[in-house]
């Protein structure tokens, strides 16, 4: 038990992955109770299982989370837009996080733990990260996003003691996640990823409860105020080692899971990719959407759109699929190639080691999971999940 | 020649959450037996906008507003689950039919109320237990009957998947209002097509994972007087297999749960017979993908009425379902995500 017991706390985001382990967290380790902010239902069974406030309501609307944020001793705000048109995203990325902190100032908290990300720190990859890397620019909508909603509580920090803490996320996988676990996990069961460089980049993977314990640490260390945190896992594995898990789990060998390209190669490759697509127009920039992220095309076919779209799919010529299927006339034999989008491409390729002294010397954040560790209780997650053949 | 068509049964629909929009409406459009002529729901711009898209001449806030000239003679309670009781028996007082969703209530006490209120008020009470009219689930309970398999020795069940329904509000989380988690929701069919298939259980094991709220996953443990044995798993957070597998000394049957197939399989031999469960001229199989076992719901309850003859699903065998939840749930043990727990420490 820590200093959150029999406390209020409110969490937005609450039902997404990050959000939902630090429901469970709070709740069975720190005896908190739990005010969750969720935007809709799909994915609110995991915690529901616990007797909490269940609040549904839009991140962006000042007046609920006013509301929702009335004597709670400290709000998480992990709600993210990753997905909508550049408006949406903006909604809940920027006007979401300054409903948050307006709330926090009204409800008088002890302390807003933000949710950001390590891409607040732009596109340039040096050799070490830290909080003092001072940022450069990012064409990426989400991060430039994510960058204003850091200044914008950064600035409330500074002219109304707004008591924030930041945390810089990386690469969080594990138990329940998206993109870097479940959506790799699919995306390996049908394609090949295309492994930049060899996979010789710098993943610094982060395991989900290791995240979760810095930010209970943050809301209730006092030296967090005011204070940016990059939080990374105990170790520096390479994407090598990060996809040869992945494949170990689906029982391929990383032959069959990954091709070598390098990173010129594959921005070549995507580059001619995109000009092609841009001829081909926007529903098949839409499917391309749809084939980079495998868990959103995953949920959309388990939706009730699902028997609908495959219905459509049986009776329209195949071509207009292929950006959808990824499966390119001249690919070679075999499963086909996956190439990660240009920002992404130099993600995979980076060499940079973040740094997490500072998370480790002001809260004494001790992180207890690296990649082994943390790939096996995935494993086991995946194992009991039906994802693994 | 040919018997008068009787007109339609004037139903009103309460309550306009996912299931009235994406099953009720769509099937009773495609069931010429019953007309819908209201729609009420305490999210009043909701019905009002639903009754708007499926040409339903009235909607409103409440049953009690009702109008005379609509000339409602049934409805179909489609609320969350705590109100499924008091509604039901409000609306029976009124003097209307009432095919009630499931599970029939969150208790058997709300059951025998019900069932007392139906029979003062001389009106039909029938379950929306659906799967029942599936027709790979009715082939199931003849062949059964005619003793196929032999003696039934085992079972597996294997319902749900990740969550996506829907829903148009929070009840289902409530367990005040829902009662319970995805044994409640989901759940209650399986459970209600094992009762319907093999009989009353005479022992009853049951583990889930809520923790003060309502369980997201759970296994229900059941041995039948018959001596058969096995499992019903359930879960809102992983993809299972979703099929039922019945077991007995001759052969095995399987069946997925949402679709109308069926295999059987004959001890020793090494053939099987696997297909589609079709219908045979005249009944009702009009309406596409899961809204037809629904159509055949509705179009049972208005023949039940019509003929004062018995539903397939009355309030008795509605209660039946109710009781076993409610023996789950009061011996239940803990359920332990090994992946979930904090000493998960992954030591390999």
């Amino acid at each position: 038990m820590t200093s959150l017991a029999g406390k209020r706390v409110l969490v937005t985001g609450a039902a997404g992955f990050v959000g939902a382990r630090l429901v469970e967290t709070l709740i069975t380790q720190h005896g908190a109770d739990v005010r969750a902010v969720v935007r809709s239902f799909g994915r609110v069974p995991r915690i529901a299982r616990f007797n909490l406030q269940l609040i549904p309501a839009d991140v962006a609307d000042a007046d609920a989370l006013r509301a929702a944020a009335a004597d709670c001793h400290c709000i998480f705000h992990c709600a993210y837009g990753s997905s909508g048109d550049v408006a949406a995203q903006e909604r809940v990325n920027v006007a979401g996080t300054r409903a948050v902190a307006e709330a926090a100032l009204t409800a008088g908290v002890a302390r807003l733990v933000h949710v950001s990300t390590m891409l607040v720190y732009g596109q340039v990859t040096p050799d070490i990260l830290d909080e003092t890397t001072p940022a450069s620019p990012i064409a990426q909508d989400y991060a430039q996003q994510k960058q204003r909603a850091e200044k914008l509580v950064l600035d409330l920090h500074a002219s109304r003691q707004l008591p924030v803490t930041i945390i810089q996320p990386t690469v969080v996988y594990g138990p329940m996640g998206g993109w870097w676990t479940q959506g790799q996990l699919q995306l390996l069961r049908k394609q090949r990823m295309a492994l930049i460089n060899a996979g010789r980049g710098i993943c610094n993977a982060l395991y989900v409860d290791d995240l979760v314990e810095v930010m209970v640490l943050a809301a209730t260390r006092p030296e967090a105020v005011g204070e940016r945190f990059l939080i990374s896992g105990p170790d520096h594995p390479t994407w090598r080692q990060y996809y040869d898990h992945l494949a170990q789990m689906l029982g391929l060998s990383l032959d069959q899971a990954a091709v070598d390209v390098t990173a010129d190669e594959a921005h070549r490759i995507v580059a001619a990719r995109l000009k092609a697509a841009s001829r081909r127009g926007v529903i098949h920039w839409a499917l391309g959407v749809l084939r980079e992220r495998p868990d959103v095309r995953q949920r959309l076919l388990d939706s009730p759109l699902g028997l609908p779209i495959k219905a459509t799919r049986r009776l329209t010529p195949a071509r207009w699929w292929t950006p959808l299927t990824g499966q390119e006339p001249d690919s070679t034999p075999g499963k086909p190639i996956y190439y990660p989008d240009a920002l992404n491409i130099d993600l995979f390729a980076a060499t940079t080691r973040v740094k997490i002294d500072k998370a480790r010397r002001l809260l004494g954040y001790q992180p207890r999971f690296d990649l082994q560790r943390g790939m096996h209780v995935t494993q086991q997650w995946a194992q009991w999940a039906n994802l693994l053949p | 020649m040919t018997a008068a068509t009787p007109p339609p049964l004037r139903l009103a629909i309460v309550g306009a959450g996912a299931i009235t929009e994406l099953g009720h409406l769509p099937a009773a459009a495609a069931v010429p037996q019953v007309k819908v002529v209201a729609l009420v729901d305490r999210n009043l711009p909701r019905a009002t906008e639903l009754a708007r898209r499926f040409d339903i001449p009235h909607a409103v806030g409440d049953i009690a507003n009702l109008p005379d000239s609509a000339g409602v003679e049934a409805a179909l309670v489609a609320v969350p689950h705590a109100l499924h009781a008091p509604l039901t028996i409000a609306l029976l007082h009124r003097g209307l039919h009432v095919l009630v969703e499931k599970p029939m209530a969150l208790t058997t006490d709300q059951c025998d109320a019900m069932i007392a209120a139906a029979r003062d008020a001389k009106r039909t009470l029938a379950v929306g237990l659906v799967r029942r009219f599936m027709r790979s689930t009715r082939l199931t309970k003849s062949l059964l009957e005619a003793g196929i398999l032999g003696e039934i020795e085992s079972f597996a069940i294997d319902d749900c998947g990740l969550f996506n329904w829907p829903a148009a509000s929070p009840a289902l989380f409530d367990p005040q209002i829902a009662g319970g988690g995805v044994l409640m929701d989901a759940g209650v069919h399986a459970l209600d097509t094992l009762l319907w298939w093999l009989g009353q259980p005479v022992e009853v094991h049951y583990r889930d994972d809520s923790a003060g709220g309502v369980e997201a996953e759970c296994e229900v443990s059941l041995t039948f007087a018959s001596g058969a044995a096995g499992t019903v798993r359930l879960s809102r957070l992983r993809d299972l297999p979703k099929q039922a597998v019945i077991t007995g000394r001759h052969g095995q049957l399987s069946m997925p749960l949402h679709d109308d197939k069926l295999a059987l399989q004959l001890h020793g031999q090494k053939i099987q017979w696997q297909g589609n469960v079709t219908a045979l001229p005249g009944a009702v199989d009009t309406s596409p993908l899961h809204a037809s076992p629904l159509a055949a719901q509705l179009a049972d309850f208005a023949h039940a009425i019509a003929t004062g003859t018995a539903p397939s699903v009355t309030a008795e065998e509605g209660r039946r379902s109710v009781e076993l939840i409610q023996r789950c749930y009061q011996q239940r043990q803990p359920l332990l995500h090994t992946w979930m727990q904090p000493s998960a420490e992954g030591q390999p």
